[in-house]
C-alpha cells in the first residue's frame, strides 16, 4: 500500500506539489490523471524518493521512505519518467544486474528472467544489446525492469506512452493480473482511455492539487457527465489558469 | 540485500565494452613512452655532439693556424660564401665561423682579432655544435695566449688566478633520472588520462542517457552504488598507470641512451615499487574526476571540465619542477607532488624512503576518502539526480 499525506513540493516560486494526499490500496489500480505539468510526475519522483518533499510524508507498506529508502526501493517495482538503458548490455544482462540490485541470484534470478521476459515476449530481443532498440522494445525492458522482483508495489510513470496497441493490451492484461493477485499499482497516465479501462481508483490533479477523487462512476456522478473525459474537462476547467 | 559488487560487476562489464573507454585508456599509455624515449633519443644526441662535423667558414685563408687546430680536432673545414643570416635562420647550416680580412694582421699584431661565430641561439640542434665550436676556439686562444706571455718570460699560470675541477659525483643512474623527468609526468598522469573517459560515464553520462534515475530506485545503499562505480573507475586507473609504467620499462630495453654514457632502466622491483606508490594517487585520481563529472550535465561538458581538472593536482608538481625545488618535507604531503618526488627517487635508483611513502599515501587515501563521503552524500540529492 502506498500513502502520501498532505505533500507539497516547489522549486524555486513554482508550486509543482501543493498539499497532496492520495492512498493506493493493495488489490486495486489506482490512477494519476491529469494535464502536463499537473504534478503527476513529481508526486510520482516523491513517493520512490528521490525527489524530498518540502512538507508531508510518504510511506510504502508503512516504511517511511524518507527515513528508509532502501528498505521502501526494495517493495516496490518503478518505472520512471526515463527509461535509461545502457547501449553496451544485452536485455538479459539488464535484467540481471536488476535482479540482483533485488537481492536475487542463481536459479531464483533465472526464474524471474524468464517469467518476466514472458510478460512482453521479449525474449527475440533478450539476448541482443539494447542499441539501436526502438521506443517502444526499450519501453519493454524498462518495464520488465520494475517487474523483474515481483514487486508488492507498483509505481508506473506514464507507461503506454509509444507503446504499440498490442503491447498496450499486453501490460492491461498484466496489470489486471497483479491488481488480482494482490498486489499494489498506482499510475500516471494523461490518456483517458487508458485509465478508463485500467483504474479502480482514480485522482485527478491539477496545477499540483488533487481536485477530485474516486472510482470512475463516483467522479461521473459529482460532476453530472456520461463518460469520464466529459467529467475530466468540467473538472478540470473549474481550475483557474488550467486548460484541458 | 545484494553489495557494491553487483553494481562493481556490471560497471566492468560496461566499461570493457566500450570501445572509445579502453582505446582512450590504452593508446596514450603505449605511444607517449615510445615517444617520449624517441625525444630523449635525439636530445642526447643534439647535447653530446662527439662526432665529427663539418662547419662552414668564411676567410679561412685569414687563419690557417686556428684552421689546423680546429682540424686536427674532428671539425671538418668547408669553405662558405653565401648569406650567413639567411642559412642560419633558414637552418640550412647550424653553425658558421667568419673570420675577418683584417684578423691576421690584427692577431699578429697581438691586438684583439675578432671572429664571428653566426648561429641560432634558439634551436636546440645548433647548441651543441655552436658549443664545441666555442671551446675549441677559447682553447686556441688561450694556447697561443700562454705562449705570448711565455715568449715575454711571464708565466702563463699567471693568468689562471683560479682553476677549477670538476669532480661529477653523479652516477649514471641519477643522470639518467633526471632525463627520465618528463616521464614521470606521463606515468603520474596515465591515472587521471585512463580513467576519464569511466569516470564520465558513470557519472554525467549516467545522467546523459538517463539511467541514473532508474538505477537509483534500487534497494541499494547510496554507499553500495558509488564504491561499485568508483572501484571500476579505480580499475582504470591504476590499469592504465600499470601500463604505462610497463610501457615506459619495455621501451628503455629497446631504446638505447648509451651514446650519453647512461643506460636507464626500470628494474621489475621498480616497477612493483612505482605501481604501490601510485595507488594511492591512482584512488584520488578516479575520485577527483567522479566529483567533477558529477556535476556536469553532458558527457561532452565533463570532458572540458576534466581537462581543466588535471591542472589542479599538477600544478604543485610543475612549480617545483620548474622552480628547480630540491625535496622537502612538506613536499610528501601533498598528495600527488608527494608521488612525483618518489618517484623520482625510484626512477634515479636512490629506491623508495618508507617514511615519505607511508606519509604520501596516507594524505592522498584521506583526501580520496574525504572526496567518496561527498560523492556518496551527492548521488542521491536532487542537483544530481534531476539536475535541478
Amino acid at each position: 500500500m502506498i500513502k502520501v499525506e498532505n505533500l507539497s513540493k516547489s522549486f524555486g516560486k513554482v508550486v509543482a506539489v501543493d498539499g497532496v494526499s492520495i492512498t493506493a490500496e493493495d488489490g486495486k489500480i489506482t490512477g494519476l490523471l491529469g494535464p502536463n505539468g499537473a504534478g503527476k510526475t513529481t508526486t510520482l519522483r516523491t513517493i520512490y524518493g528521490l525527489q524530498k518533499p518540502d512538507q508531508g510524508q510518504v510511506s510504502i507498506d508503512s516504511i517511511n521512505v524518507r527515513e528508509d529508502l532502501v528498505a521502501a526501493a526494495a517493495k516496490m517495482g518503478i518505472f520512471p519518467d526515463s527509461i535509461g538503458l545502457y547501449d553496451r548490455l544485452t536485455s538479459r544482462e539488464h535484467l540481471q544486474f536488476y535482479g540482483e540490485m533485488h537481492g536475487l541470484k542463481g536459479t531464483e534470478l533465472e526464474q524471474a528472467i524468464e517469467r518476466t521476459q514472458s510478460y512482453f515476449d521479449i525474449s527475440e530481443i533478450i539476448d541482443r544489446k539494447t542499441k539501436g532498440f526502438s521506443h517502444g522494445q526499450q519501453m519493454k525492458v524498462a518495464l520488465s525492469r520494475a517487474l523483474i522482483h515481483s514487486p508488492k508495489n507498483l509505481i508506473l510513470d506514464e507507461p503506454t506512452n509509444g507503446l504499440d496497441v498490442m503491447s498496450i493490451r499486453l501490460l492491461r492484461e498484466l496489470l489486471h493480473k497483479l491488481r488480482n493477485e494482490g498486489k499494489c499499482v498506482l499510475f500516471s497516465s494523461h490518456v483517458m482511455q487508458e485509465v478508463t479501462a485500467l483504474c479502480d481508483y482514480i485522482y485527478i490533479m491539477a496545477a499540483g492539487k488533487v481536485i477530485a477523487s474516486g472510482t470512475p462512476e463516483e467522479i461521473c456522478q459529482e460532476t453530472g457527465d456520461d463518460t469520464l473525459e466529459d467529467a475530466f474537462v468540467t473538472l478540470i476547467s473549474s481550475v483557474e489558469g488550467v486548460e484541458a | 540485500m545484494s553489495t557494491f559488487t553487483t553494481v562493481f560487476k556490471k560497471e566492468l562489464k560496461d566499461s570493457l565494452r566500450d570501445r572509445r573507454a579502453i582505446m582512450v585508456a590504452i593508446l596514450p599509455a603505449l605511444i607517449a613512452p615510445v615517444l617520449m624515449a624517441f625525444m630523449f633519443h635525439t636530445m642526447v644526441k643534439t647535447r653530446v655532439s662527439t662526432n665529427e662535423i663539418t662547419v662552414p667558414v668564411i676567410g679561412q685563408e685569414n687563419a690557417p693556424d686556428l684552421i689546423d687546430f680546429l682540424e686536427q680536432r674532428q671539425i671538418t673545414i668547408e669553405d662558405y660564401n653565401g648569406i650567413a643570416k639567411e642559412d642560419i635562420q633558414n637552418e640550412v647550416v647550424k653553425v658558421i665561423i667568419e673570420i675577418p680580412d683584417d684578423f691576421e694582421e690584427n692577431f699578429s699584431q697581438s691586438k684583439d682579432a675578432i671572429i664571428y661565430i653566426h648561429n641560432d641561439g634558439s634551436l636546440d640542434k645548433s647548441k651543441a655544435d655552436n658549443r664545441r665550436v666555442n671551446r675549441l676556439i677559447r682553447e686556441y686562444s688561450r694556447t697561443v695566449g700562454s705562449m705570448r706571455l711565455m715568449v715575454h718570460g711571464v708565466n702563463p699560470n699567471i693568468m689562471n688566478a683560479i682553476s677549477i675541477k670538476d669532480k661529477d659525483y653523479s652516477t649514471d643512474e641519477s643522470r639518467a633520472g633526471q632525463i627520465l623527468a618528463g616521464l614521470q609526468m606521463f606515468i603520474l598522469m596515465a591515472a587521471f588520462f585512463g580513467s576519464a573517459p569511466v569516470a564520465i560515464d558513470t557519472t554525467a553520462g549516467e545522467r546523459e542517457r538517463n539511467s541514473l534515475e532508474p538505477l537509483l530506485v534500487h534497494p541499494l545503499s547510496s554507499f553500495s552504488i558509488m564504491t561499485g562505480k568508483w572501484l571500476t573507475v579505480f580499475s582504470f586507473a591504476i590499469g592504465a598507470t600499470i601500463i604505462a609504467t610497463l610501457a615506459t620499462a619495455t621501451a628503455f630495453e629497446f631504446i638505447s641512451l648509451k651514446a650519453a654514457g647512461l643506460d636507464p632502466k626500470l628494474s621489475v622491483q621498480m616497477v612493483i615499487n612505482i605501481i604501490i606508490l601510485l595507488i594511492p594517487s591512482a584512488m584520488l585520481a578516479s575520485s577527483l574526476q567522479m566529483l567533477t563529472s558529477l556535476f556536469a550535465k553532458s558527457f561532452k561538458e565533463a570532458q572540458s571540465y576534466l581537462g581543466l581538472l588535471v591542472f589542479i593536482p599538477m600544478a604543485p608538481v610543475m612549480i617545483t619542477m620548474i622552480g628547480g625545488m630540491k625535496a622537502e618535507d612538506w613536499m610528501f604531503n601533498v598528495p600527488v607532488l608527494g608521488q612525483q618526488q618518489l618517484l623520482t627517487s625510484i626512477m634515479r635508483g636512490e629506491g623508495m624512503n618508507m617514511m615519505h611513502l607511508l606519509t604520501t599515501s596516507a594524505a592522498t587515501v584521506a583526501v580520496t576518502l574525504v572526496i567518496l563521503t561527498v560523492l556518496v552524500k551527492l548521488l542521491r540529492s536532487e542537483r544530481v539526480v534531476y539536475g535541478g
